[in-house]
């Protein structure tokens, strides 16, 4: 017994497809370290799916889960994902007694680990159905689950007191799809003044800044670039890949955001959606903050900019729908029952509503509505069509038709203060 | 009653496990067990190793008996900063990893490992006492609510 301690061992291979890390030995706080070197070496070298085969492990403590639990938080930001293979049942017995079961992927062997990798590509036959009244016809994909980050909080947006110590940056490399209060820019003192409602799609930022006379502002990034740093004072992002791509038709009745997003319940049975819409507008209803809710630019102090004395001089709101005919990308979050929701989750949530998304109004033309092309065809119109106005969308828009995509949500984590300050 | 003290760092640590292991060893503890009891250690020392001692350099002291080959009572002790780890709260297991808190973790595994977890502060002294029965309370299978007894 006493020999086997001594060795721990911590080997890389390459297996269907995969890059393998082989232990053998007590994943513990002596091995900890190594392991995550070389986890770190993998992600930085690249690798998105990262295999570990446990078969030699028969121990393993807190400590070694806090590096595949780190190293797996960020592979879910950029869609990859740790592979835990041939778990022995002292070791499952552990992680499962944590919950930790659901948090990795969990393969019986490698070539299990590797299966679904190359199921991925191929779509199944897609599936037609009217639910409440909207024809569906959708693709269920065998897409990684969502990933979603919730940014900042809400707490000091009533008063109006934002202050430097509350902007959370995201580098637009770890931002796939998200909204909230956003900005841009490398000084505080520069762009402090221009946040306003932002919508991120597809790694681009798009924000409407709070200020008169404002005009949609954007940063277009890809994949090989340096990443941009987005500014945030609230808000949310998640990524991961599409499980479902559906389009939708009223046929003679306009779809209400309130339906189709009740109804992509009814596809999904999953308690929490990432949902990036493409549609053409029949009256949106939109809200936009007109004045940025940053401490020092208005002589405060603001006991709630939400109240009915004050909502005019802060908020924009909409007394009739607007942009009919415009094509419109959005991109949110939705809660199957608000009630079950995480706290968190909960609070990054428009009060008693079941989703928050954000939507960019861009110019009238034609788009395809064909769910197999539905990632394309948004990164199309958000390149090449104009942008008129990002807007915080209310139930109540309606839509002739369009696509959505639905990212299942399973995991998650916090950055920023949220509300737990006083 | 058997003690070892060392100082209280990571490279103490196989040392420190290997002593509560062998008392368990000698019992003829079901080597499953034995792991179980060697993770609760661990998640302690290391606990100890990193908070403990703050701004200085300090001793971990473990004292352990097995009573009539049933119940492997241990001590750990040290004489850092006051603290009671079985009130750090335990980490929310069931929701998806939203704010879990790994830190927390560990305490977590303790208490599900240990039949009976006790702090007491002594003089300068943080003394925890585990008491592990021969198999996991409650682990034939079902759920356990929690087997500790504080």
């Amino acid at each position: 017994m006493e020999k086997e301690r001594d060795m721990f061992e911590c080997s890389e291979t390459e297996a269907f497809g995969l890059r393998w890390l082989v232990l053998i030995g007590r994943i513990d706080a002596m091995s900890a370290g190594e392991i995550g070197r070389k986890l770190a070496a993998l992600l930085t070298a690249g690798e998105r799916i990262i295999g570990a085969d446990l078969d030699g492990v028969n121990y393993i403590s807190s400590a070694g889960i806090r590096v595949f639990l780190s190293a797996q938080k960020k592979l879910m930001r950029v869609n990859g994902q740790i592979v835990l293979a041939h778990v022995r049942p002292d070791v499952l017995d552990v992680l499962k007694m944590g919950g930790l079961d659901t948090v990795f992927r969990i393969a019986a062997t490698r070539e299990d680990a590797a299966r679904p990798l190359q199921g991925e590509a191929k779509d199944l036959e897609p599936v037609s159905k009217v639910i409440n009244g909207i024809r569906f016809t959708w693709l269920k994909k065998e897409g990684r689950p969502g990933f979603l980050t919730l940014i900042g909080g809400q707490k000091r947006l009533i008063h109006a007191a934002y202050e430097a110590e509350d902007v959370v940056t995201i580098p637009s490399s770890d931002m796939k799809f998200g909204l909230g209060l956003g900005s841009l820019g490398q000084e505080w003192d520069h762009f402090k003044g221009l946040f306003g409602e932002a919508m991120v799609v597809d790694h681009h930022l798009f924000f409407y800044p709070a200020v008169k006379n404002p005009a949609v502002d954007f940063m277009l990034w890809s994949r090989g670039n340096p990443p941009l740093p987005y500014r945030f004072l609230n808000g949310l992002s998640f990524g991961g890949a599409y499980q479902y791509v559906a389009s939708f038709d009223g046929e003679d009745r306009s779809v209400s955001l309130d339906s189709l997003i009740k109804a992509l319940f009814q596809i999904s049975d999953a308690p929490l959606l990432g949902i990036v819409l493409l549609g053409e507008s029949r009256g949106t209803w939109g809200m936009h903050l007109k004045r940025v809710p940053v401490k020092g630019l208005w002589p405060g102090p603001e006991p709630d900019i939400f109240s009915p004395a004050r909502i005019h001089d802060w908020v924009d709101l909409p007394v009739e729908p607007g942009f009919a005919y415009h094509t419109v990308v959005a991109a949110g979050i939705g809660v199957r029952e608000r009630a079950l929701a995480p706290l968190s989750v909960k609070t990054s949530l428009p009060e008693g509503q079941d989703f928050h998304v954000h939507a960019g109004i861009f110019g009238k033309g034609l788009f395809s509505t064909d769910p197999a092309g539905f990632e394309e065809e948004v990164k199309r119109i958000v390149s090449e069509f104009e942008v008129l106005r990002i807007q915080h969308l209310m139930g109540r828009s309606l839509f002739r038709s369009g696509v959505v995509g639905v990212v299942e949500i399973r995991e998650g984590e916090t950055r920023g203060t949220l509300d737990r300050r006083p | 009653m058997p003690e070892i003290t060392s100082p209280a760092r990571m490279a103490h640590l196989e040392r420190l496990i290997q002593f509560v292991a062998r008392h368990a060893e000698t019992a003829h503890f079901p080597t499953q067990r034995i792991r179980e009891i060697e993770l609760a250690v661990e998640e302690i020392l290391v606990n100890i190793f990193s908070y403990a001692y703050p701004d200085t350099t300090g001793d971990v002291s473990l004292t352990c008996r097995v009573e009539d080959d049933l119940r492997l009572v241990l001590e750990i002790s040290d004489t850092g900063t006051p603290f009671n780890i079985l009130n750090v709260p335990a980490p929310n297991v069931a929701a998806g990893i939203y704010e879990r808190q790994v830190g927390g973790l560990g305490v977590f595994f303790v208490k599900k490992m240990a039949d009976e977890a006790h702090y007491r502060r002594d003089g300068d002294r943080n003394i925890l006492m585990l008491i592990f029965g021969r198999h996991r309370h409650g682990a034939e299978g079902q759920e356990h609510a929690g087997g500790v007894q504080e």
